[in-house]
């Protein structure tokens, strides 16, 4: 019987399924209560401990009894498992990482595995950090030749879906020049396969990549051999896999909107051919894009991962003027400009307010939100859980320079930092301020021991160390006697509210590990975990629970349940009896009451505002909330100036202490809304209109006037006045190479400065990281007063930072180069003997006579200080143009390249543009064999910079090319002038189907495509 | 209008949420549907899809929302309901079975006359089923979703060519069960 599935499988296409109104509905229900809980989660900087402990216990738990033993030589998936990742040189290696992307299981797939895991510790390790180390310890052990091509190969297969892959994060993994490195991607069924043939995942995938442009590997061949031997016995085009893919990376970057400025921060992009960030602002397009929507600025400083919009720069070829106007919202995107094309990520929506002037307030309560550009240290707090692990939580950093904060532990150091005590951990999300310290660190922890465990917040190059917690890691466990497992019965009643109450009886055996709570709206016996859990209890003496409007994420208003315990005794579980309830009502919320607001103005402008106290056992508190626009505000839309919880507290005087949230001289509605069930439920009440305060000006806040003098060894010595104020907070001293009159928080600072009496500051070598020698600066001091809130800006003085004479250990190196035959480049340089030398960036500006990276970019990076020329051929086409003069120099890095030691430059032409208009397209003909097979030939291209032929076939374009219409066949030997499409092609085109079959030719490294007449033939 | 909606939902406008679950409830609830073939699941994999995008919709930056919503709803199936897949138990086949019967009252014209009658749809579903999800999810994006080939690339983080020859060696390997399987019976 013969079948035609394509006409069948089009049938169901006519298929309307619908998803019932219940099923939308508890899904909006749902999704309602993650949102909350999410921005809950934004909002508080820290999480009870009980429930940390809790959360940590579960996840403890949850890992040991999903952990699944597949077989003997594979890696185990465990739920924290986020992905896979294999490495395959002959040593075949896996790793799982969380969610983290630390490695959290790893395994050796082969004996050359084993032994290298012998010397390299993965466990803990970032995933790049652990590939670096392991590509290392290959070439150490002989298994990379640095002569010779050698092929890695890494894969990756997601497993949680909101896993983000690091394809775009490889070019931070180092290898020597001679290795050649894929990175695949498979799913888990490549795992699932892999693990039936013993081979790696990265195996299983090259396997089928291959056999995805014909040819065929062997399983045995992928057991026994090196990758390096299989290619070498395979066919030439699977070496193709190999060739270095070009990535562009999109942008991704955070705005905060804060009064005079916006601060961006994104994530550094530093793929090949990247030349810099454009900012693009729009008030009326919600994704504008350079050029269409121009740009506010363009840097070209490829390691700057941030910037502050003010109103100080114009705008070019936008919508909206030149300048940002106040409290006018406006689309921000960054596009990133590469050499070949721009990629522009999401944008982020936000208000610009203008910088409003300072006002003398007395003494002010701390601002509502914390303030964001304060480089300061995290507070840490840490609690030991009953299973011996260790949770930590610390004080969220909100500062716009933030880069990341380093866990750090050690044994004998009652005050650890980063980096003199290494670190255990690094999170580069700012978002995040707990860690769960479990049996993952038992590689870099000792189990039974007290540490004092801190964090180290980096700021750019700057890092603070907090204070530090001590408690003791783990303790080697006991065996557990034999568990008998019973049930628990449980019983429950419906309150009047709709609340419902659940009791069992309590468990006492010594195995007991916690009580699941399950509920199920259609399994009248529900039982974990076939039905899930609602909450996961491990207080064995907590025998009830209060199911009540906070549960409502997980449970529908109005529906009845059936309730069930299942006791877990380690990895084995008993469920016990179920009742029915019916959680709450469907008209529950419609019984919360609102706050009816009051309020009049003091003599001395400050407002009095009095509000209905509400008598309700379910009331979490009131949200004070004040708008000078909306004549309704409410919580969270308007946000609030005070957060009161004590039900009682009906009136608040809002006096100067809110200059910092309010603008004295202004008119505000005022608003009350009630917050209840854990802020879950939020009623709005009335408003009220009154003015607040008076405009009146400070005359107390001064600045403080700063001199300078440069010493005999190069060094600068600034002193400024003292500042006499008892609501002093502090000196910024600030430096900046553009702006003559620098302020902080706009230009950043180099020092913090506490002490009022400390009215001077040496500016000496070990500013070299933050400052560049030689280098003019606008050194200026910024006064902060009243816990920070106020800034005074001074005035600048004018040096340069360090003279050349200092700088002996730091010395330059001196470039010549000479133009060849073939019109490439070759430069040389001296070579650099010091012993911090962290390597030479080779510079290129077509423009700047006297190029230095980082202002310039770099167009290779070199970190053999043996390596001492550079041979600037047409592979560098994608950075450098054709024809075009050049100025090249080198600019040597110290010191793990925080010191930068620009050199001389010199101009020399690079190729020829008349070489581009020699590289000639190839003619191709065609002919249908009588078995309908088509038999291509083409001129063979003899030309120097030839890198292959692209076969191309399209069935509507008349003129088919790479890349636009893709390729069935890439030939990268000139030799081969002519292909046979028969059945093996039938993948790629359809039987019967007429084709336009066309060559592009590619030339320097397949930068240059130029295409050819096409043929058109039918397909069999 | 994606785009808009995401963005006013992310700066605390709920509604925007309800409306853009709104727009796509038929076409990922259809997707649902056909990947886990039963009701109970499509409805906890539509669920859990939307709990998937609120969680990481910060992070969405493409411009295709439905793409970005196809791929979240398959990577989540992926980790939660592929291993049931096999088990087919009674709801499925009862499941199929109303399936089919919603085919035939389709309004489709050659509905009835291509797919001969319910066993033979059936014999298809089950076959189809049968399949590893390599082939078996382009076949349902491209035939039951009507995704084009750079779509379902997209949505499943692989290459137009893989696409297109996984679709075709899905068929094949679906013919050839079916017939296999019919001469079988």
């Amino acid at each position: 019987m013969s079948y035609n599935i394509e006409k069948r499988l089009e049938s169901f296409k006519e298929i309307e399924i619908e998803p019932s109104a219940q099923l939308i509905s508890k899904t909006l229900q749902l999704a309602r209560a993650y949102t909350e809980q999410k921005r809950n989660r934004r909002r508080i900087n820290w999480i009870p401990t009980f429930m940390t402990a809790s959360l940590a216990v579960i996840a403890v738990i949850f890992a040991i009894i999903t952990f699944v033993n597949l077989k003997e030589n594979t890696m185990v998936i465990s739920s924290e498992t986020a992905a896979i990742y294999s490495l395959d040189i002959n040593p075949s290696i896996e790793m799982g990482v969380d969610s983290n992307k630390e490695v959290i299981e790893v395994k050796s797939l082969n004996e050359d595995g084993k032994l290298l895991l012998k010397q390299v510790n993965c466990m803990g390790l970032d995933i790049k950090d652990c590939f670096n180390q392991l590509i290392n310890k290959a070439v150490e052990l002989g298994y990379i030749s640095e002569d010779d091509i050698n092929y890695v190969m890494i894969s990756e297969i997601v497993v949680k879906s909101d896993f983000m892959s690091i394809k775009e994060e490889m070019t931070d993994v180092t290898k020597p020049e001679s290795v050649k490195l894929v990175f695949l991607i498979g799913d888990i069924e490549d795992k699932e396969t892999a693990d039936s043939k013993g081979i790696s995942i990265g195996k299983e995938i090259f396997q089928e990549k291959a056999q995805e442009i014909g040819i065929s590997i062997k399983d045995s061949d992928l057991i026994e051999k090196s990758i390096k031997e299989v290619i070498s016995n395979s066919s030439s085009s699977v070496s193709q896999l190999f060739d270095k893919t070009k990535t562009y990376t999109t942008p991704e970057f955070v705005a905060e909107s804060h009064e005079g400025y916006i601060a961006m921060t994104w994530k550094e992009i530093s793929d090949d051919g990247f030349s810099g960030y454009k900012i693009v602002i729009s008030k009326n397009n919600a994704a504008p894009e350079y050029p269409a929507d121009g740009y506010l600025v363009f840097i070209t400083d490829t390691k700057q991962t941030s910037y502050l919009i003010t109103d100080q720069v114009k705008y070019q070829g936008g919508d909206f003027g030149e300048q940002l106007m106040d409290n006018e919202s406006y689309y921000i995107t960054i596009t990133a400009v590469y050499s070949d094309k721009n990629i522009t990520g999401k944008a982020v929506k936000v208000k610009y307010t203008s910088k409003k002037e300072v006002v003398i307030t007395p003494s002010q309560t701390p601002s509502p939100s914390p303030s964001p550009v304060v480089n300061q240290a995290a507070f840490i707090h840490g609690e030991r859980l009953q299973d011996g692990t260790v949770n930590l939580t610390w004080d969220k950093i909100y500062s716009a320079s933030f880069t990341g904060y380093k866990i750090v532990a050690s044994a004998t150091n009652e005050n650890p930092k980063y980096p003199d005590d290494g670190y255990i951990k690094y999170i580069t999300d700012k978002n995040i301020n707990s860690l769960h310290i479990g049996n993952e660190f038992s590689g870099v922890l000792k189990k039974g021991s007290n540490y004092y465990f801190s964090v180290t917040v980096l700021y750019g190059n700057e890092s603070i160390a907090g204070n530090s917690v001590q408690l003791k890691y783990m303790e080697t466990k006991i065996t557990p006697p034999p568990v008998e497992i019973k049930g628990t019965t449980i019983t429950g009643e419906r309150l009047s509210n709709g609340n419902i109450i659940l009791g069992w009886d309590k468990i006492d055996d010594a195995s007991f590990t916690g009580y699941k709570v399950v509920a199920s709206a259609t399994n009248q016996s529900p039982c974990y975990p076939e039905d899930g859990y609602i909450t996961y209890i491990t207080d064995r003496s907590q025998t009830s629970l209060l199911l009540d409007a906070s549960y409502s994420g997980k449970l529908a208003y109005g529906t009845e349940y059936y309730f069930s315990i299942t006791a877990l005794y380690g990895e084995k579980k008993a469920a016990g009896n179920a009742i029915k309830l019916k959680y709450m009502d469907n008209q529950a919320e419609s019984e919360f009451k609102q706050s009816v607001i009051t309020g009049q103005r003091m003599a001395d402008g400050s407002v009095l505002l009095s509000w209905n106290k509400i008598d309700d056992t379910r009331l979490t508190g009131y949200k004070v909330v004040a708008s000078s626009s909306n004549p309704t505000p409410s919580y969270p839309e308007d946000g609030y100036i005070k957060w009161i919880t004590d039900k009682n507290t009906t009136s608040l005087l809002v006096d100067s202490s809110f200059a910092s949230a309010l603008i004295p001289g202004t008119e505000y509605y005022f608003s009350i809304t009630a917050l209840y069930n854990d802020q879950k439920v939020k009623v709005p009440g009335n408003a009220v209109k009154l003015k607040y305060m008076e405009t009146t000006m400070s005359s107390g806040y001064l600045p403080s006037i700063i001199t300078g003098q440069k010493m005999e060894d190069g060094t600068l010595l600034l002193s400024w006045d003292k500042i006499e104020n008892s609501e002093f907070s502090g000196y910024k001293i600030v430096a900046s190479a553009t702006n003559q009159t620098p302020s902080y928080p706009a230009d950043g600072y180099i020092r913090w400065i506490t002490d009022k009496n400390s009215t001077s500051l040496l500016v000496d070598s070990s500013f070299a990281s933050t400052l560049t020698y030689g280098t003019e600066y606008y050194f200026s001091v910024t006064v902060l007063y009243n816990n920070q809130t106020v800034k005074i800006p001074g005035n600048a003085v004018k040096f340069t930072y360090m003279s050349t004479a200092v700088q002996e250990s730091h010395n330059s190196s001196v470039i010549s180069g000479q133009r060849l035959e073939d019109g490439s480049l070759l430069l040389t340089w001296d070579k650099i003997e010091s012993n911090d030398f962290s390597g030479y960036k080779v510079v290129a500006s077509a423009t700047n006579s006297s190029p230095s990276y980082p202002n310039d970019g770099y167009i290779s990076w070199i970190t053999d200080k043996n390596s001492t020329s550079l041979l600037v051929n047409s592979s560098f086409s994608s950075s450098l143009v054709p024809g075009t003069e050049y100025y090249f120099s080198i600019t040597v890095l110290y010191n793990n390249q925080t010191i930068k030691v620009p050199g001389n430059a010199i101009k020399l032409k690079y190729l020829d543009t008349a070489s581009q208009s020699e590289l000639i397209a190839s003619t191709i003909t065609g002919q249908r064999l009588s078995d309908g097979n088509i038999l291509l030939s083409w001129d063979m291209i003899n030309v120097e910079g030839f890198s292959g032929y692209k076969v191309v076939a399209s069935a509507t374009n008349p003129n088919p090319s790479y890349p636009a219409d893709g390729y069935i066949r890439w030939i990268t030997d000139k030799n081969v002038t002519s292909l046979l499409v028969d059945g093996s092609f039938s993948s790629s085109l359809t039987e019967g189907t007429g084709y336009y079959f066309s060559i592009t030719v590619l030339y320097n490294s397949q930068t240059v495509k130029i295409p050819g007449n096409s043929v058109y033939l039918l397909f069999r | 209008m994606d785009e808009i909606l995401i963005n006013e939902y992310l700066s605390g406008k709920d509604e925007s949420l309800s409306i853009l679950i709104d727009r796509y409830k038929k076409p990922l609830y259809k997707l649902c549907f056909n990947l886990v073939r039963n009701n109970f699941e499509a409805d906890d994999l539509f669920q859990e899809t939307w709990i998937k995008i609120i969680k990481c919709i910060r992070r969405y930056k493409s411009k295709n929302f439905k793409s970005f919503l196809y791929k979240v709803c398959i990577n989540t199936y992926k980790d939660q309901y592929r291993k049931n897949k096999r088990q087919k138990n009674l709801f499925q086949l009862i499941e199929d079975e109303l399936y089919i019967d919603r085919l035939n009252q389709s309004q489709s014209s050659n509905c009835e006359s291509i797919l001969v009658n319910k066993e033979q749809c059936n014999h298809m579903m089950k076959n189809l089923n049968l399949l590893k999800d390599h082939y078996r999810i382009p076949i349902i994006l491209f035939y039951f979703e009507g995704l084009q080939y750079s779509k379902i690339a997209e949505v499943m983080d692989i290459s137009l060519g893989t696409v297109k020859s996984r679709i075709s060696k899905g068929k094949e390997k679906l013919k050839e069960s079916m017939e296999v399987s019919y001469h079988v019976i």
